[in-house]
């Protein structure tokens, strides 16, 4: 190994890449952005359902009842205003009793309640509509039903202590900068065959194993001082900052190992781009399962960057320290190599 | 015996089923100036790569200074220079920074780009990045980073290839003054008129072999027609053409008739070129 090359390839590769005026200002602009979106986003989780309500006769005695039990209801004098409250969505959804129904259902007749709802309404919320009437239902006409229910929770009790969208938002927000700044390293990459230095660089006393340790250096760095100031800008590394350093190093590492390949397929810059574009969503599904609980099964695990997402999640919205992530470090670890070694490899094809 | 810079036995290179290089031998003394003819596709490419150490011989050996260029690939790269046929520059980079890249990456101590962008004459220009330099500055500047470890062989790819002539000439001179350095210089090209200008010795290969391989003058003397031609005003007052070899028994006399018989208007003697001799020995043109 020859390491007197390496400080030069490193200074080389950096001044190229800050003079790539595209990848400098996609750099700082996402980062700001990234950070700004954090902070815009909510931090935290409203769990108080909000209805319409137009019940004449003993509405707001009902409405004070229920609210206890997450409804907040906001009462309209009309039906009609009800209905344009909902068109203009000033409120998610509304209920009209008619005017008599206690009266109708002692006299054993069935009154109808109308459920307002917008038209991009999702089921869930319907069906919360219909538990809604018949729980009013039940406390205006007096009668209960004969049951006793005992609610079981399986898994973390997240009652009260919810995720807020943003920082379910983060793991995401790290794939992405990891995978932008792979891009900048892929395309310096396909830029080097495509012009030719990379003949001129090999003819040197380099060898493939100096260039390659230089080109990796510079992207592990690049995307891990980008990853830290994102994740210090957003509060995370307040939690088990050692922790988090760690598992970004090794998503600097997996991301990396993905650049040189994206670099060995990628002729030229968009080229590089349109695979990064792939790679990014590939490696984004594990963290929308992050985002939207339920939607991933078993199979995300089969995606690396799943144990980098995980971690981060596990770490800064639950607290997890060593004995719980270091299955999933061990895992991104295992990644880091096949990938790393798999880039290295078809690199090392395309420039022979 | 001269030492020789470079020596190639049994050279052999395949693309697939291809043979690219078929079992080449050639020696190159030290400080000589030898000119690779071919067209394209002959494998004038192929056997710089092997002989640069780019790419292993599938079969023979190449010697560079007494080093196998196989397993000593990194001390054999660190004597030689080479320039490619195509720019391959860091374009987003300045010519100074380029020249120091490559000062760095060849341990080269108190290295003074300054001075040997003079001696390409981009001095005014070095700390311009490179994507503003035309072609000729670009190949200029080529040279130059060939020529920043003081390399003892230069492998030189068509260096004047599409240049305008200021900047062809301004390399050729580079050339020769390295050749008076003692550098040995294997230059590649198309250009016969360059190779016969330059060379100590030229070899022509054609379909990865080598045809032949001999100074320029040799080569003339034995597959040349040296003739002279003139212009004669005929009979009718039109100007006619006339031709007498050289290298004949009736050669004095055929000139004592023509300046005694006929009104001679210009006269010129003629030697073949190199390119008439390549298309007389492979039967075919360089292009």
């Amino acid at each position: 190994m020859n390491w007197q090359t390496i400080p030069p390839l490193i200074g080389k590769d950096l001044k190229l890449f800050f003079r790539n005026r595209f990848y400098t200002f996609i750099t700082l602009v996402a980062l700001v952005a990234y950070i700004g979106v954090y902070y815009v986003m909510p931090d935290r989780v409203d769990e108080i359902i909000e209805v319409g309500l137009y019940a004449p006769s003993t509405a707001a005695e009902v409405a004070q009842m229920l609210e206890d039990d997450g409804i907040s209801f906001q009462l309209f004098e009309s039906e009609a205003t009800l209905k344009q409250a909902i068109l203009a969505k000033e409120i998610g959804s509304g209920l009209a009793f008619p005017e008599n129904l206690v009266q109708d259902v002692m006299a054993g007749a069935k009154p109808t309640v109308d459920i307002y709802v917008p038209s991009d309404v999702d089921q869930d919320t319907q069906e919360a509509m219909q538990v809604i009437v018949e729980a009013m239902s039940l406390t205006l006409t007096g009668r209960a039903l004969k049951i006793d229910t005992n609610e079981v929770t399986l898994g973390r009790d997240m009652a009260g202590q919810q995720i807020p969208p943003r920082d379910r938002m983060l793991p995401l927000f790290a794939i992405i900068v990891l995978m932008f700044e792979t891009m900048g390293l892929a395309s310096l990459l396909a830029e080097e065959v495509q012009a030719g230095t990379i003949r001129a660089l090999l003819i040197s006393p380099l060898g493939t194993r100096e260039l390659f340790l230089a080109k990796g250096i510079v992207s592990v760095s690049m995307v891990l001082f980008q990853t830290v100031v994102l994740m210090t800008a957003v509060g995370a590394m307040k939690y088990e900052p050692l922790i988090i350093l760690t598992t970004l190093f090794l998503g600097a590492l997996l991301v990396t190992g993905i650049g040189f390949l994206m670099g060995a397929v990628g002729k030229d810059m968009l080229s590089v781009m349109a695979w990064g574009v792939l790679a990014v969503i590939l490696l984004g599904i594990p963290s929308f399962g992050v985002v939207f609980p339920g939607t991933m099964t078993g199979w995300a695990k089969l995606i690396p960057s799943y144990y980098l997402v995980d971690t981060v999640h596990q770490v800064v919205n639950f607290g997890a320290g060593w004995s719980q992530i270091s299955h999933n470090l061990l895992s991104l670890l295992v990644w880091d190599v096949a990938l790393l070694f798999l880039g290295a490899t078809v690199l090392k094809r395309k420039f022979a | 015996m001269p030492n020789h810079a470079i020596t190639a036995e049994n050279l052999t290179y395949r693309y697939g089923d291809l043979l690219a290089v078929d079992h080449i031998n050639f020696d190159v003394a030290e400080g000589e100036i030898l000119g690779f003819l071919g067209p394209n596709g002959a494998g004038k490419t192929t056997t710089v790569k092997m002989l640069t150490g780019q790419m292993r011989p599938k079969e023979g050996k190449a010697t560079l200074l007494g080093m196998d260029v196989t397993t000593q690939t990194e001390k054999v790269q660190a004597q030689i220079g080479v320039c490619f046929e195509i720019a391959n520059l860091y374009e987003q980079m300045t010519g100074l920074e380029n020249l120091k890249l490559f000062a760095q990456l060849f341990s080269v101590k108190n290295f003074d780009a300054r001075a040997l962008l003079d001696r390409v004459g981009l001095g005014e220009r070095g700390k311009d990045r490179v994507e503003g330099y035309s072609k000729g500055m670009k190949q200029r500047l080529m040279v130059a980073r060939a020529l920043v470890n003081q390399p003892r062989i230069l492998f030189l790819d068509e260096p004047t290839e599409g240049l305008d002539p200021v900047s062809a000439e301004s390399i050729r001179n580079l050339i020769l003054d390295e050749a008076k350095r003692g550098v040995t210089i294997f230059l590649t090209t198309h250009d016969m008129l360059e190779a016969d200008k330059l060379c100590d010795r030229v070899a022509f290969i054609d379909r990865g072999k080598i045809a032949v391989l001999d100074t320029p003058h040799n080569l003339k003397q034995q597959y040349g027609k040296r003739r002279v031609k003139a212009q004669v005003t005929g009979h009718d007052g039109k100007l006619e053409n006339r031709e007498i070899r050289l290298d004949t028994d009736a050669t004095a006399t055929d000139l004592q008739k023509l300046f005694s018989a006929e009104k001679v208007i210009t006269i010129h003697s003629e030697e073949a070129s190199l390119e008439d001799i390549f298309i007389q020995i492979t039967g075919r043109g360089l292009a």
